[in-house]
Parts: C-alpha cells; sequence; structure tokens
C-alpha cells in the first residue's frame, strides 16, 4: 500500500522529474491543493499524460505490480469540470494501492 | 443519419465517418463488395452513428480493428463491441495506451469515455481472417508503441503513423521518431505505389503520391511537432 504522504511524494519526485526534462517549464512544488488539472495547472495536455505515464511506472516499480491511474475514478470528479488536485490524486492512489 | 463518404477500392467499399469535435478522426467502415461483410476501423466517437451506418449496410460486422490505442480512435469501440458481441483487435503493445486512453480523452478533449474492455490482442501470424481473404498486419510503432496498418490490398489503413502530407506525431508517451520514420519507410517499401492509404486524419492519397512527399520532405516532416 502507498500512503497517502508516500503518494504526494510520488507526485512531487514525477513533477521534478518533468521539469528535468524540460517538459515542464516552472519547477512545482506540490501540495494538497496544487492543480494537476484545469484552472492554474502548470501542466498543458501534453505534459499531463507524460506525468500520469511516468507516475505509473513509479507506483509499479514500488508495488511491483501493474497499477492503472485512471483520472475519472478519482473521488470528488464529477465530470462537470475537468480539474484534478494533487492531494484527490494521492487519496486515490492510496485507495487503488490499497 | 448522417452518412459517411463511401468509395469503391478493390473488392471494398470504404465508408469514411470524420467523428468527434476537436479531433475530427477518421473511422472507417469497410465492407467486402462479395459477401457484405464489414469490419470497422478505429471507432473514434460517435459510437451511436456508427451502429446506424453498420446497421443501414446490413453486412454483418465481423472485425472491430484497431489502428492504435489512442483515445480519438477508440472512444468508441466499447460501445461497438458490446452492441455487436464482438471484441476489437489491437497490438499487446498498446494495451497500456488503450487502458489510459480515458486519461487522455479528459485532458485532451474534455470528454469522458468508457474504458475499452472488450478487446483481445492481434496474434503472432501477422493476418486477420475477414471476408475470406487475409489481412496483413504490418507493425508500425513509433507513434505508438503498437502501431499497425491495416493491409487490404487495394488500401491500407496506417492509422496516425502517415497522415496526407504529415508524418504522425511521436512526442505522446510511448512514441519514438526515429522508429515511426522507420515504420513509414516500411509501409512504403511494403506497399505498392496504386495502394491508397486511408489515414486516421485527414484525405486518402496513394502510396506513390506518399513516397515522393516522403523523399523530399522526410526531415521537415519528421521535426514539425
Amino acid at each position: 500500500m502507498i500512503s497517502r504522504s508516500d503518494a504526494l511524494h510520488m507526485i512531487q519526485q514525477t513533477l521534478t522529474s518533468l521539469h528535468d526534462s524540460g517538459m515542464l517549464e516552472k519547477e512545482v512544488t506540490v501540495q494538497d491543493s496544487t492543480p494537476l488539472m484545469g484552472t492554474g495547472t502548470s501542466l498543458d495536455s501534453l505534459a499531463f499524460v507524460n506525468f500520469i505515464t511516468e507516475l505509473e511506472d513509479r507506483l509499479n516499480s514500488e508495488t511491483s505490480r501493474d497499477n492503472l491511474l485512471l483520472v475519472t475514478e478519482v473521488a470528488g470528479w464529477d465530470g462537470s469540470c475537468v480539474a484534478l488536485t494533487a492531494g484527490a490524486l494521492a487519496e486515490y492512489i492510496s485507495r487503488v494501492t490499497s | 443519419m448522417e452518412h459517411g463518404y463511401r468509395q469503391a477500392s478493390g473488392p471494398w467499399v470504404i465508408e469514411t465517418v470524420v467523428t468527434g469535435g476537436e479531433w475530427q478522426e477518421n473511422c472507417y467502415i469497410v465492407q467486402c463488395l462479395a459477401t457484405g461483410e464489414q469490419a470497422v476501423i478505429d471507432p473514434g466517437d460517435d459510437a451511436e452513428r456508427l451502429i446506424g451506418l453498420v446497421d443501414r449496410t446490413q453486412g454483418p460486422l465481423r472485425q472491430i480493428l484497431l489502428t492504435h490505442g489512442h483515445h480519438d480512435h477508440v472512444s468508441g469501440a466499447e460501445v461497438l463491441c458490446r452492441r455487436y458481441g464482438l471484441r476489437c483487435l489491437l497490438h499487446p503493445s498498446d494495451a497500456r495506451i488503450l487502458r489510459q486512453a480515458p486519461n487522455m480523452a479528459l485532458r485532451f478533449g474534455g470528454k469522458r469515455m468508457d474504458p475499452v474492455q472488450s478487446y483481445s490482442f492481434l496474434d503472432k501470424s501477422g493476418v486477420i481472417p475477414f471476408a475470406g481473404r487475409e489481412i496483413a498486419v504490418i507493425p508500425t510503432p513509433g507513434h505508438t508503441p503498437g502501431g499497425v496498418c491495416f493491409d487490404f490490398g487495394s488500401c491500407a489503413f496506417p492509422g496516425d503513423t502517415i497522415l496526407y502530407r504529415r508524418a504522425g506525431r511521436a512526442d505522446l508517451p510511448g512514441g519514438d521518431e526515429a522508429l515511426l520514420a522507420a515504420s513509414i519507410e516500411g509501409i512504403m517499401e511494403r506497399l505498392g505505389d496504386d495502394t491508397v492509404l486511408f489515414g486516421g486524419h485527414g484525405r486518402p492519397w496513394t502510396v506513390g503520391e506518399a513516397k515522393a512527399w516522403w523523399c523530399s520532405q522526410r526531415d521537415v516532416a519528421l521535426g514539425s511537432h
């Protein structure tokens, strides 16, 4: 199982990696409220799909199993807006890896 | 019901249906003139509309084929699979991209799509039986790891590997520009000049036209994304 705080740490590592590779222009310091999708996010569509892919790779390596992250299954995502925060994603990761 | 554009190609009738909104992807309904059997290639969206077109033509739907797993080419697949009791076919190397398609649909298109669950992998034989013939499957990694081109003889469906006067993009997860170039060249080596390429977006053109363009524009095309 990945704890919520570990998940947030992985999200931070992934965003830092994207920044180091040049895919993210600005460095992002992750907090619960950091937007990953929607208003205020630093991730364009290309960066976002790369972010999810790299985050899955990290999770797979950590848990030694095949994980699938589906944004549409994050708790609280109701389809009426396209938005996702780091905190909500960390909560979801903790749930799907338990 | 809005019809697609139908044209004959050898033993087939090809109906081009532009689906979706922002991406305007091509879905193709291929019907065998002799048997009436149908195949759907890349049902990107508008599943109910596609069902209406397939049912109107009255031949049995035998295959649902995916050139690759990106959301704009698979969003309608699950609904079609359930409606006709079929499993769509794709290359195993695109399984992950197919599973991630709902994320891409949301982020790129702002749309919610049903995950595609009714799928099987293309086997290693390199052919698909359809309407008493064998459809060749040409692996074309580069746009995605498991991209393929379906070769129907008189026509072929390369997905987003090569589009009209444009190479596919290689900057999405799993993309590889060198592999993409090799795949484009592989398509041109393997298919005859008169074969019509029906790409994932845009208008069709012949392999001969594509070769002439590729020879003069290769470096520009690969650097354009």
